[in-house]
């Protein structure tokens, strides 16, 4: 999907957009709040599902993140930036 | 419930109903891992299990997922343990335990170095075969075991001459001697401990892990074929003779004009016999071949 976007205003837009994530393992987590660093009864499969969909989401968010260190600066030729005289 | 635990089921519960939380909480309950540092930081300080879940986690994610539902439910670590060694494994790496799983990809060395003078307390059955290259078993305590200059080339050229024949026989015993004279094309069959730990180990990334996989299938259906083929040597009397016969011929050749023209090279190994049906005797129809003559 392309998005061309012209301001701030429409990131702001689209970001907000974004439906919030829903995992597996969050699922569980809720159903179960006292799971959380304790020892739960739930089916090894759907343990095993929650991990490997984790799993590929923080792979994602690591990709993400080294895209967005690794982008190329963008000149901006309108700014005005009076303190430096230009 | 007392003050202290029902502060924590606040707390739980707290972190179940932000979604922001809830998130966090999810990675670090399913994926305790994910922050955990790339493996050419390994310095060896990181306990061996927990290397083994980074391992797993970036290469094998189904065995990762698994271990992880398996520390949830409780296990022990040496359950833990068996369940990573035997994943791996499975995968097509044998692995027996985590002591170098950190350092790369550990891989068994299953060559020779014929002047290494601890071969030949551990190969004695090979002395046989060895005498008919005039190979020695090395007296008292030899630093190393004098090979002759011709056997190296006889050795690689009757090797490749075989193990290029149609005749499964014939090349089986071709693997035979491509392991001694670690002359086959594959590193695990051409280098022993000494020359292998020479060069940079395989990392986890997945184009090793697949490169590594099929080097140890190789190997091990080599390796299979080079049994059979020795088995052959030491027990049939007319193998041992051709190949003494043939060894001698391009021992002479070599010794002659100071090399072979393995291209052009014609052997003779009628006194072996046909093989009538043209395909190799099965390893076990060789093997209770073996349980007869003994």
């Amino acid at each position: 999907m392309t998005v061309n976007l012209t301001g701030l205003d429409e990131l702001r837009a689209c970001l907000a957009s974004i439906l919030p994530l829903e995992l597996k393992g969050m699922e569980l987590l809720r159903g179960q709040p006292h799971r959380i660093g304790a020892i739960a009864p739930v089916p090894r499969s759907q343990v095993v599902e929650a991990v490997t969909e984790i799993v590929a989401y923080t792979e994602r968010c690591g990709a993400a993140a080294r895209s967005l260190a690794t982008l190329a600066p963008i000149p901006v030729l309108t700014a005005l930036v009076m303190e430096f005289g230009v | 419930m007392n003050a202290l635990t029902q502060l924590y089921e606040n707390v739980a519960v707290a972190l179940t109903d932000d979604p922001m939380l809830l998130l966090a909480t999810a990675v670090a309950t399913f994926d305790p891992l994910w922050n955990a540092s790339d493996e050419d930081d390994f310095d060896g300080d990181v306990e061996p299990v927990e290397r083994a879940l980074q391992v797993t986690r970036s290469a094998f994610p189904d065995i990762y997922a698994e271990a992880i539902g398996q520390m949830q439910a409780g296990s022990s670590e040496s359950e833990l343990d068996r369940l990573l060694c035997q994943g791996i494994s499975a995968k097509g790496i044998p692995l027996d335990d985590f002591d170098y799983i950190g350092w790369g990809i550990p891989l068994l060395a299953l060559g020779i170095d014929l002047e290494d003078p601890a071969l030949y307390s551990v190969y004695t059955d090979l002395f046989p075969i060895l005498a008919l290259f005039d190979i020695r078993p090395p007296a008292g305590n030899a630093s190393y075991v004098d090979v002759p200059n011709w056997v190296y080339p006889v050795g690689r050229a009757l090797a490749n001459y075989l193990t290029h024949q149609a005749d499964k026989r014939l090349e089986q015993v071709g693997w035979a001697l491509a392991w001694l004279f670690s002359c086959s094309g594959n590193t695990l069959i051409d280098f022993d401990d000494n020359a292998l730990a020479e060069i940079p180990p395989l990392t986890w990334s997945t184009d090793d892990v697949a490169f590594a996989i099929e080097v140890i299938e190789e190997a091990d259906d080599m390796m299979r074929d080079v049994q059979a083929g020795m088995e052959r040597l030491r027990t049939l009397p007319e193998w041992k003779t051709e190949l003494e016969r043939n060894i001698g011929y391009l021992k002479r050749e070599w010794t002659k004009k100071g090399k072979l023209d393995e291209h052009a090279l014609q052997l003779d190994w009628t006194g072996i016999g046909s093989c009538t049906d043209g395909n190799a005797i099965a390893d076990s129809q060789f093997l209770q071949l073996r349980g007869d003559a003994a």
